[in-house]
């Protein structure tokens, strides 16, 4: 990562860091109870809801991953991010009714706890706080590691005061305030990252020469680059268009947010802007990858060695310093966004989820030890990314899969569907996790690797439906409680 | 809710899927995974949409398989670069059309949410028999 010198860009990091601590101080005030620290007492209203969906949703990797991915093979990724115009109204579609309704008629805080209330049951819930743990555990350590890595650039420190600094940030607000410092610094963050992906689109197409320039360029590198589907061909993309289409209604730090809307009927409008606010942020995704990809072709930069490195040495070396700034302290509040709404289902899935499903009861004073557990998966996970670089790469990539393999058939389809079993969840979630461990570990180690580029989460996502209905049908039918089946037909 | 049908199609096209994915026929993939989404929307809809709706998620799948073969169809690598608005065509055609037509399943489902989605006597009779916390 290059260093940014800039005391303009320095001063939009500090002021970014700083409002964190405001945040998490009035948040504090506002938590007192369990429901509070993960739901934010179902009392966002929609604005604070879809802004704060998408922030999570697009987190560093959309951010720095992303134009990185652009830059390396092209159009391919961009069938990750268009696709969010129908995948987040979809996710509305399938789940938000029923999860918002549910959690107004039982006492539901989390993915598990709508899980067990659905099929009842130990198996489901404990199986789906597992797999929420193993994802949580992985997406944190890289979100952590990207916060270290974009403090240790912009003040130009090393990485272990970098990474104590960002923790100290984030933990402060995430352990005091819980989700309600989560959300409004998704807000804030979310507002930002809109402003910012029209703003350096622009300066994209001023510095590449519009459009139709940056093509010709490209087109003349290599035509498959700047072709519908990249370099990494038809399949791959066609399997991200999957994976992430459909993948998104499964990812419970988006969907969880549906449930902290205080009013069901805001519902009605928050599918479209959620979606219409990620293609804006798309944006910036593509066009910092392609523009920085041109200039290279042009000899106008040297090649870059890391492609992760696209976006920021685009914004140190062709935005204005106050842009600059802004996208960087945009940049760090995408990544801490994340890591909030991640440490607050990991403390989620330890503290209440996996308890309850193997004592039958939750922990008491369930509010104390969710903020020791936030505190305690903060360090963990630092850990993990401090010396076990290889497992959090792993877990890192295996996270959206597992979730949207896991999440998808039981709680998607298992929440329109009637005749879908316990056995059936339990059996779908395990495939998800077993598949996409066993075929990320196989490929990461040239063990086995799946034909065509085809992503491992896709397959992962398609057995596992296969799997959860294959099994609901073969399973004797089960009676939900009264108020789960009138929630099933409502 | 819906009954086994629309779920019984989701396995079958999931099994078909990951065959054509395995195999490497990619414009088959593609119109797998769009029929699965329109089948996963038509799940969401349920059985009391209105045939508009219905209608409606049956042209959006249609639209997005027409979409993925536009994309197949308009990609000639060996050729000149003809750009439509800036962009090679088959890439025009997700960046242009992929992406704001996605939009359509927002906009359905804030036009059916009234009267199809949530009507607020459904959600009043819920709530009066088992919320809050009853």
């Amino acid at each position: 990562m290059p260093l940014a010198d800039s005391p303009l860009i320095i001063l939009c990091v500090v002021a970014y860091l700083a409002s964190c601590f405001g945040i998490g101080i009035w948040a504090m005030r506002r938590t007192h109870t369990s429901s509070d620290f993960f739901l934010a007492g179902k009392s966002l209203g929609p604005l604070v809801v879809v802004i704060a969906t998408i922030s999570s949703v697009m987190s560093g990797f959309g951010f720095v991953g992303g134009p990185g991915l652009v830059y390396q093979s092209g159009s391919s990724s961009l069938w990750m991010v268009f696709v969010a115009a129908f995948s987040l109204p979809l996710a509305f579609l399938l789940v938000g009714k029923r999860l918002r309704l549910l959690a107004e008629v039982r006492d539901i805080l989390t993915i598990p706890d709508a899980v067990a209330a659905r099929y009842g049951g130990r198996w489901p819930p404990l199986m789906m706080g597992l797999a929420i743990t193993l994802g949580v555990l992985g997406y944190l350590g890289t979100q952590i590691m990207a916060v270290g890595m974009v403090l240790r650039a912009v003040l130009g420190i090393e990485l272990i005061p970098a990474l104590a600094i960002g923790l100290g940030v984030l933990a402060f607000y995430s352990i005091a305030g819980g989700i309600v410092a989560g959300v409004y610094t998704d807000l804030f963050q979310g507002i930002l990252m809109l402003f910012v992906s029209v703003a350096v689109l622009l300066q994209c197409l001023k510095v590449g020469g519009g459009m139709t320039a940056i093509s010709a360029t490209l087109w003349a590198m290599d035509p498959e680059y700047i072709g519908p589907w990249g370099t990494r061909g038809a399949i791959a993309s066609l399997s991200w268009l999957l994976l992430f289409g459909i993948g998104a209604v499964g990812q419970p730090h988006a969907i969880t947010k549906m449930m902290m809307l205080k009013d069901i009927r805001r519902l009605k409008w928050s599918a479209l802007a959620t979606g219409a606010s990620y293609l804006v942020l798309a944006m910036l995704w593509m066009s910092i990858g392609l523009t920085m990809r041109t200039l290279v072709e042009r000899s106008a930069y040297p090649a870059l060695e890391d492609p992760d490195l696209a976006a920021p040495l685009f914004l140190l070396h062709y935005t204005p310093e106050l842009l600059a700034g802004l996208v960087f302290a945009g940049l760090l509040a995408a990544i801490m966004s994340t890591a909030d709404s991640f440490l607050n289902l990991g403390a989620a899935a330890v503290v209440r989820d996996i308890p309850k499903a193997l004592r039958g009861k939750p922990l008491r004073n369930e509010l104390y030890w969710s903020r020791v557990a936030t505190g305690a998966l903060l360090v963990l996970s630092a850990f993990f990314a401090l010396y076990m670089e290889n497992l959090i790469a792993l877990l890192g990539t295996f996270g959206w899969g597992t979730f949207a393999a896991a999440i998808v058939p039981s709680v998607a389809i298992g929440m329109n569907w009637k005749r879908a079993t316990g056995a059936g969840c339990a059996a779908s979630i395990a495939t998800s996790i077993v598949l996409n461990f066993a075929l990320e570990f196989s490929a990461r180690h040239e063990i086995y690797a799946l034909p065509h580029g085809i992503a491992v989460g896709a397959v992962s996502l398609l057995a596992a439906t296969l799997v959860f209905i294959g099994v609901s049908l073969a399973t004797p039918e089960e009676t939900p409680a009264e108020d789960i089946d009138a929630l099933l037909e409502v | 809710m819906s009954g086994n049908r629309l779920p019984a199609a989701c396995a079958v096209l999931s099994a078909a899927g990951l065959a054509a994915g395995l195999a490497g026929r990619s414009l088959l993939f593609g119109w797998c995974a769009i029929i699965l989404i329109a089948l996963l929307a038509a799940l969401g809809f349920g059985t009391r949409a209105s045939r508009r709706t219905a209608a409606a998620v049956a042209c959006f799948g249609a639209l997005f398989c027409l979409l993925i073969y536009l994309n197949h169809a308009l990609h000639a690598p060996d050729g000149p670069l003809v750009p439509f608005a800036g962009l090679p065509p088959g890439t025009a055609v997700l960046v242009y059309a992929v992406g704001p037509l996605g939009l359509l399943l927002g906009l359905l489902y804030a036009f059916s949410f009234d009267n199809e989605i949530l009507p607020k006597e459904r959600q009043k009779a819920f709530l009066d028999r088992f919320g809050p916390r009853k």
